[in-house]
């Protein structure tokens, strides 16, 4: 089942998450907890989601967190997606742990560090989690039919490749491939039709 | 359309495998906007798929941890000193130009390999002293079947032509040379020497600043000597 946050998107705003970004980099303790307040309770649901253990996930975020906060420096306050970092940091931090956990180790681990790189986040939608592109995903998502989901779900959740789902779901590989890229591509078309042009 | 264009989802996640993933970082070092209009929307896509998870109220004493990481002195994990450095160690940005990207990928990889060496179980810490003086301070971190990192601060500045030499000093036996480092302007310097080393045999870990290009022995006193207790 899948809920959203209400709470989160109210706060959201380009503008807000800039001047929080200065800020932060200015060491502002206060900062870091408006950071918390705004983004702590969707990173550390992200982690609870993929690790499925709140103790571990607390742990995890604080690490999370941490990073961020340690990383600041390379992050663009003026053309940053501030709150889309926070969760990439968030959701690799979870998997490098269940990384860890099952022993998996992966060839693709640098891009998995590279993107999230703090100076990467430049240039995205403005209050990319808006609640009409949340919503817009959710809708999207719903479209999908069980065995897209699952792979989507898979590799967000799980962090699976298309090779680990098809050996998990004991599927052909190619088959496996066309549930993903069609997924992929509904919910890339329905998230274009939510932004403003 | 290439169908490794519809994959940069999977890219951005770190999941894409052989060839796709290629032609993306071939895009992508080219340049080419429309792959790095893909790369945004694909960030963006999986921002907004974090939203799809189950909400889940966490604890008030998560938010006093989280905070706790600005306050001055606030005791932290006990790996952090050196997460700490090796997050100095990234690069601003990841700009997909071919050359940035290269050194940009080249510094991963060694920020990756010495993650990898810290996360080992059989790596252990070692203690270190600076001597009288409280100037020079580092941790060195030892894995027999993977090498020696050093995590050092407060080292000072090298003159031109010189450099800083890390040595395994065995208990029998001259010392043996484990690379070269330059310390960051703040004095601070991670070096990690990978391979195999045979701790049975070693005494200490010690500095010593040296030519550039190194020595085969130490030519100036060696400091931080750090004894391989077992």
């Amino acid at each position: 089942m899948t809920v959203f946050f209400p709470f989160l998107f109210a706060a959201l705003d380009a503008e807000g998450d800039r001047e929080l970004a200065k800020r932060l980099q200015r060491r502002d303790p206060q900062a870091l907890a408006e950071l918390y307040d705004k983004y702590g309770r969707i990173a550390f649901s992200v982690i609870v989601r993929v690790v499925r253990d709140q103790g571990i996930a607390e742990d995890l975020t604080q690490e999370t967190f941490l990073r961020v906060w340690n990383r600041m420096a390379g992050f663009d306050a003026e053309r940053g997606a501030l709150g889309a970092w926070v969760l990439t940091v968030a959701r690799n931090r979870a998997i490098d742990y269940l990384r860890s956990v099952d022993g998996r180790t992966r060839q693709n681990a640098i891009e998995l560090s590279a993107t999230e790189t703090p100076a990467v986040f430049v240039d995205l939608e403005a209050n990319l989690m808006n609640s009409d592109r949340a919503r817009q995903l959710k809708s999207a998502f719903e479209k999908l039919n069980e065995k897209q989901r699952m792979v989507i779900e898979l590799a967000y959740f799980e962090g699976l490749s298309q090779t680990e789902m098809a050996e998990r779901l004991k599927q052909p590989l190619g088959t496996v491939k066309t549930w993903v890229r069609t997924a992929l591509q509904i919910l890339r078309a329905e998230l274009e039709q939510a932004v403003p042009a | 359309m290439s169908e490794h264009n519809d994959l940069y989802e999977l890219y951005v996640l770190g999941l894409l495998e052989e060839p796709d993933r290629s032609r993306i970082e071939d895009d992508l070092r080219r340049n080419d906007p429309s792959a790095q209009a893909r790369l945004r929307k694909a960030l963006e896509t999986n921002a907004i798929l974090g939203t799809l998870a189950p909400d889940v109220e966490p604890s008030k004493q998560l938010r006093r941890k989280v905070l706790a990481i600005a306050e001055p002195g606030s005791s932290r994990a006990p790996w952090y000193w050196a997460w700490a450095a090796l997050s100095a160690c990234l690069v601003a940005g990841l700009v997909y130009t071919s050359s940035e990207r290269q050194e940009l990928r080249s510094e991963l990889q060694s920020r990756d390999a010495m993650l990898a060496f810290l996360r080992r179980p059989d790596t252990r810490l070692l203690n270190t002293s600076g001597g009288a003086e409280p100037q020079p301070v580092a941790k060195v971190f030892v894995n027999g079947s993977q090498g020696v990192l050093l995590v050092a601060a407060n080292l000072k500045p090298l003159e031109a032509g010189r450099t800083y030499e890390m040595w395994v000093v065995p208990k029998v036996g001259g010392p043996r040379p484990m690379g070269l480092f330059k310390p960051q302007a703040d004095g601070s310097a991670i070096h990690l020497q990978p391979g195999p080393v045979a701790l049975e045999e070693a005494a200490a870990i010690a500095l010593s600043v040296e030519p550039e290009g190194g020595s085969p022995a130490p030519t100036t006193t060696p400091f931080l000597i750090t004894p391989v207790a077992e």
